[in-house]
Order: C-alpha cells, then sequence, then structure tokens
C-alpha cells in the first residue's frame, strides 16, 4: 500500500482529482455513482467528483472540504491509498494529519490562476514534514486551451519555489482532473507533453527503504506468566534470539532470552513486527529506552529546528515533548518566525496558530535520535499541551 | 495476498492498542459487535497481551441482533476468556423502542444511549472501536484517537491534529476519547488477516441458500430489521476474498443507517454513534 496526498490551495481541483482516480480506476460502486448523481441533482449542479471525497453536509453546501479523508485505488503496479487534504488556511491542521501519513504527494496548481498563498505554504509544510517525494499536478488545462506556453510559466513558477525551499519535484504534470488528461490515460489535446501521465510518476516512486539496525522503542513492560517482558514495535533491522542488544540511556546490555508473540516464541523478528522480549540479566528498564544494536543513537537534550505550530507558541513555556515512545518534559525558545508566502524572516518570541517558525527545545532528559531521513520513527517530535499535540517538526 | 501489507497493518495495530492500555489502563474498554472487525480487533488484542484480553468487552446490545450474533458471542466469551459487558438501554426497550418508530431515533437511542449508560456506570475514559476508513465517507475522516465530549458529540468540522504515530491524550472531565485501532484497514485485509490467522468468523458472513432458492450472506452485520444480506454465493473465506476483488457493491450496503442522501451517518455519529 502506498499513501499519497494530495495538496494545493482551495479550489485548485484535489477532491475532483481525487474523485477521478477514482473513476477511472473503476473504484467507485455503482451504488455510489448514483447517489453522488442524486445529491448533485438536488443541490442543483452537475455531477461532482469531489462528492466522492467530500461526504459532509457542510463540505458539499459549502463547496469546499474540511476534514482530511482517505480513498483506495488500485493501479496497474499496486494499491494506493489517497490522502485529501483540505485547502483552506482554517483546516491546515487537517491537511498536516493528512500529509503526515503519506509515502508521496501531490502538490496541485490551477493553471489558470498560477501559484497561490495555500499552494505555497502546503509545500512549505511538506518540506517541514520530510517529504521528500512530490509530484506537481498542473490542473485544469482544459481551461486554458491546454496552452503549453502557460503550462511553462506555472511550472517556473512553482519550481522556483520549491527549490527555493530545497524541495525537487519529481515530476511536474499538465491535467485535466474535470476530464481525466493525463491522469490515468494520456491526453489527446496535450501532444506536446510527452512526461509520465499521473498515475504512471506515481507508480515510478519507490517504497521506502528499510534501515538496516535493529532498533525497539519500549512501549511497556508486562509480566507475562510470572516473567517481565518489555514490549514493543520492531521499527527497523531485525533481532535474534540470543542476540546481544543495548540499552538507550544505561549503558546497559543484555542478551535476547525469548521473543514472545501470541503463539509462543520466535527465534528471529523482523521490522515491522509486535513483540515482547525478555532479557538476560533483566536492565530492569522501564517506557521509553531504545533496545538497540549496530550503529549506536544520538543522545541529544536540547533540539533546534523549524516547526508549524497549530497552537500560540511563546519562549519560555513549557511543554510535553514526544518523539516515538520517549516522553520528556521541554522548554521552548522562539528565535524567528517565518512566513512560507514571502519566505521572510522576523524575529519574534510568539508562533501563532498555523504559524512556522524557528525554535530551541530544552529538554528535561535525554532523548534518543535519527535522522528523519534514515529512519523517521526516530527523527520526528511532537510538542504537546496537557496531552494534546500543538506543533511538531523533524530533525534532519 | 500482500504479506508484507498486512504485517505493516498488523504492527500498528498492535502499536496503537499497547500505547492506549498505557495511558488509560483500567479506564480502557472495547466496543465489539461480534462482527469480524471487531473479532479481528479481539485478536489483535490479544496478540498485544499474548493471549489476554486484559480490558472489559463492551457489547451495546439492542436486543434487535441476528440471534446468530448472540451464539458467536457466547462462544468468543468463552474461548478467549472475556470479561463480558452486556450494555442494554432497558429504560427505552421497555417504552417499546424498535426500528418502526424511526431508524434515526431508534440507532440513538438503543446505540448511543446505551454506550452513554455504560460509560457513566463504569467510568471508562477511552474505548477501542473496530471502525475502519473504506466502510463509510463519514468513518474516512476519523483520527486513530478521536475525542468525544460530555454529550458524546464528535466535532468532525473541528478535530485535533494528529501526527504520524503520536496520539493525542486526552484527561478531561466527562469527556472520553474512541481509539480506533483498524482504522487503516480495508475490507479485503480483514478477510485475508482473517485467513492467515485462522481467526473465528460468525457464520452469517457465508452464503446459503434462501427458501426462494437465492444464495445469499450477510457482508455486514446489525439489527436483523434494519440489515438485509447481500445476494452471494461465497461460502468460503476464500470465496469471499475472490467476490471482494471483483465487486462494485458498497460494504454497508445492506446498513439502513449508512445511506449518505440525508447525511444519517453524519448526524449520527456526531451524536455519538460508532
Amino acid at each position: 500500500m502506498f499513501n499519497v496526498v494530495i495538496v494545493g490551495h482551495v479550489d485548485h481541483g484535489k477532491s475532483t482529482l481525487i474523485g477521478r482516480l477514482l473513476y477511472d480506476s473503476g473504484s467507485v460502486p455503482e451504488e455510489k455513482l448514483k447517489e453522488i448523481r442524486e445529491v448533485s441533482d438536488s443541490l442543483g449542479r452537475e455531477v461532482e467528483f469531489s462528492y466522492l471525497v467530500d461526504a459532509l453536509e457542510e463540505e458539499r453546501k459549502g463547496e469546499m472540504t474540511i476534514e482530511t479523508t482517505r480513498t483506495f485505488f488500485k493501479s496497474r503496479k499496486r494499491d494506493y491509498s489517497i490522502i485529501d487534504a483540505p485547502g483552506h488556511l482554517e483546516f491546515l491542521k487537517n491537511m498536516i494529519t493528512g500529509a503526515s501519513q503519506a509515502d508521496a504527494s501531490i502538490l496541485i496548481v490551477d493553471v489558470a490562476k498560477g501559484v497561490e498563498e495555500q499552494t505555497k505554504r502546503h509545500a512549505y509544510l511538506l518540506r517541514l514534514l520530510g517529504m521528500e517525494k512530490v509530484v506537481v499536478a498542473i490542473n485544469k488545462m482544459d481551461l486554458v486551451g491546454n496552452d503549453q506556453r502557460r503550462f511553462e510559466e506555472v511550472k517556473d513558477d512553482i519550481s522556483s519555489y520549491l527549490r527555493t525551499v530545497g524541495l525537487n519535484p519529481l515530476f511536474v504534470i499538465p491535467i485535466s482532473a474535470y476530464l481525466g488528461d493525463n491522469v490515468i490515460g494520456r491526453s489527446e489535446s496535450m501532444r506536446w507533453y510527452k512526461g509520465p501521465t499521473l498515475v504512471e510518476a506515481l507508480d515510478s516512486m519507490p517504497e521506502r527503504a528499510g534501515y538496516p539496525y535493529f532498533r525497539m522503542p519500549v512501549q511497556d513492560v508486562y509480566l507475562v506468566r510470572g516473567e517481565r517482558v518489555y514490549v514493543g514495535n520492531v521499527i527497523s533491522g531485525r533481532v535474534r534470539k540470543g542476540d546481544e542488544v543495548h540499552v538507550t540511556g544505561s549503558g546497559k546490555s543484555a542478551r535476547v532470552e525469548k521473543i514472545i508473540v501470541l503463539d509462543g516464541e520466535l527465534e528471529e523478528a523482523r521490522a515491522p513486527k509486535g513483540i515482547g522480549i525478555s532479557l538476560d540479566p533483566d536492565p530492569m528498564i522501564g517506557r521509553g529506552s531504545i533496545l538497540w544494536n549496530g550503529k549506536g543513537l544520538k543522545g541529544v537534550k536540547t533540539i533546534e529546528s523549524t516547526v508549524f505550530c497549530t497552537e500560540e507558541l511563546k519562549s519560555g513555556e513549557e511543554l510535553e515533548f514526544s518523539c516515538s515512545v520517549q516522553e520528556a518534559g521541554c522548554k521552548v525558545e522562539v528565535f524567528e518566525r517565518i512566513d512560507p508566502i514571502s519566505l521572510k524572516r522576523r524575529e519574534s518570541e510568539v508562533l501563532g496558530a498555523n504559524e512556522i517558525g524557528r525554535i530551541g527545545i530544552r529538554l528535561d532528559k535525554e532523548v534518543f535520535v535519527e535522522s528523519f531521513k534514515e529512519l523517521p520513527e526516530l527523527g520526528r517530535f511532537v510538542l504537546r499541551r496537557k496531552g494534546m499535540i500543538v506543533g511538531g517538526g523533524i530533525i534532519r | 495476498m500482500d504479506l508484507a501489507h498486512l504485517e505493516s497493518l498488523e504492527a500498528g495495530s498492535i502499536y496503537i492498542i499497547r500505547e492506549a492500555y498505557y495511558k488509560y489502563r483500567d479506564r480502557l474498554a472495547a466496543l465489539v459487535s461480534w462482527g469480524k472487525d471487531s473479532t479481528t480487533m479481539l485478536y489483535l488484542i490479544r496478540e498485544a497481551f499474548f493471549g489476554e484480553v486484559p480490558i472489559p468487552v463492551v457489547h451495546i446490545d439492542t436486543s434487535f441482533k441476528l440471534k446468530p450474533i448472540y451464539s458467536f458471542r457466547d462462544r468468543l466469551v468463552k474461548e478467549w476468556n472475556l470479561k463480558l459487558i452486556v450494555a442494554k438501554n432497558e429504560e427505552a426497550l421497555k417504552r417499546g423502542m424498535n426500528p418502526s418508530m424511526g431508524r434515526f431515533k431508534c440507532c440513538t437511542a438503543l446505540k448511543t444511549e446505551a454506550l452513554k449508560q455504560a460509560i457513566a456506570k463504569y467510568g471508562f475514559k477511552a474505548l477501542f472501536v473496530a471502525i475502519r476508513r473504506d466502510e463509510h465517507a463519514i468513518r474516512a475522516k476519523e483520527r486513530v484517537v478521536s475525542p468525544r465530549d460530555s454529550e458524546f458529540r464528535w466535532s468532525i468540522t473541528d478535530q485535533p491534529p494528529e501526527l504520524w504515530d503520536q496520539f493525542n491524550e486526552l484527561d478531561e472531565e466527562g469527556k472520553h476519547v474512541r481509539i480506533h485501532p483498524m482504522l487503516g484497514w480495508r475490507e479485503i485485509d480483514i478477510w485475508e488477516f482473517i485467513k492467515l490467522k485462522g481467526i473465528p468468523v460468525n457464520p452469517l458472513y457465508f452464503a446459503k441458500k434462501w427458501p426462494d432458492g437465492k444464495w445469499r450472506r450477510y457482508r455486514s452485520l446489525g439489527c436483523e430489521p434494519c440489515t438485509v444480506p447481500i445476494e452471494s454465493e461465497a461460502k468460503t473465506i476464500d470465496e469471499i476474498i475472490e467476490e471482494l476483488r471483483s465487486t462494485k457493491v458498497p460494504e454497508r450496503a445492506g446498513r439502513a443507517q449508512d445511506k449518505e442522501m440525508s447525511y444519517m451517518m453524519q448526524k449520527l455519529r456526531s451524536l455519538g454513534y460508532m
């Protein structure tokens, strides 16, 4: 399963594109199409593909996506889960929620309107979330008579912005989601375009490569038939019975005595797998330690990073920090605010809701991290206030 | 069968289940209907705890459920040693509540209200629910951890952000969270996993010959008056998987409360329905 998020400015056609992907790939049940036709009729509109994802009453009547959603389709190569992200600024936390679950992304730009505010903001956030696989779809080509020159203009515009923020789009594709041109099928009206269709571009993207070293963040300690068992998911590499593993933060090492699952014991476990491990000698650790071998992890007590926040953040504030199952208290210091539209940086001690900025995080205990690129699970973090997520970022 | 895909779903669900247990311990329960999704969720809970189900299992019993659901329930409770809590809105049933008084009214009274009563009685702060995104366009918009206020309302247009594998924790008086460990599973994933692991399933899912000579099976299980079987000749798990690969009929086509025409699912869910 390959997860793709569709982002971009409001009304540039995200939901319509998803509707088109579902329809052209034959993923829409007959009954559903009938419902969509009837609802479109009752609102006095043409058949609206976006209703396939915009299921909320508020979304259909207001003609906009509010909440991120998920649909599935199958290409000739593999199964896809498509995440629709809302384009309005006020629903940014929903866009981030959707994008954080994606392996790749489609940034959609209306060819007539060109690059707009949320196009840039979304692109910036993709970069901030560590997204590297980005395809740009220049949409509504039918509205400009499939004009190649206009396509090239918008392509140059968006490409130059993306380059400035450090994103490198794999493809820039002229499409019409409304007519289905260059989505799954190749367009007859844009013969000047020689690159892949949107789905061909998606199909060409490789799955995420695994990290070779064993890592298992300890979620909890259970007593199983009188024995202390450390439970958690193997997030990378593999572990075998008898292996020597190390424990972050303690300097301790131990031998893997048993690997436990529902049906009994395993000789070996590979990522991704939820297991239990008993160790000899028992290091007497708890939640938040990471069992590992191979290359060591980096212990940090301060982190400097570009973050986005969904609620206001002030210098000096004490918040909770989580990276995988590692939890710590922290104090944040806001350095500067970054405007993703103009890319201007301004010194600031406060970040408002939906803003992006550079901050320092001082942790009240050491946590162990990897770069996001190598092992995303240990290269990303969130900030919480009373348990609720208010922001996040990655470790480069 | 894409084994790597199933293993990744399985590991993801076990992770969510263990996170929830760490945060909520004895204030956590599993809400189950004894359909294929809840049964798979119970199996995943057993995997997370090495054969044990350490939390109560709550069955919202409208008393109108298809008969074989009850016998299947009793069998699983025994085999898996489950701590069963049956939640019924006795007062509404005494008043004679039934689907002929209006489906919306009936679902709200016998499901949502019954759940409210159970939460008040046992003080649960978190509930596992086996809903999936591909079941319904409204459920597709859910979070893994989804807060509900004291009135059980789901503010679907104002949900908190949820990032990667980090979930919100809510500990406020009167509120609770729904936790959805199976949100990313598809119907076909469930069946392939059931096959892979040999998980018991309710016999209602397998096709039988009806008195009119046609073969039918239930694709989604609910209350007898509001659930209809689909025409199908799939008599085994393999045949069900085969059927799902080619069908164009939605999974919950036989469920009356799902019709999107009147946004009934959205209205039910915003009031606290599962």
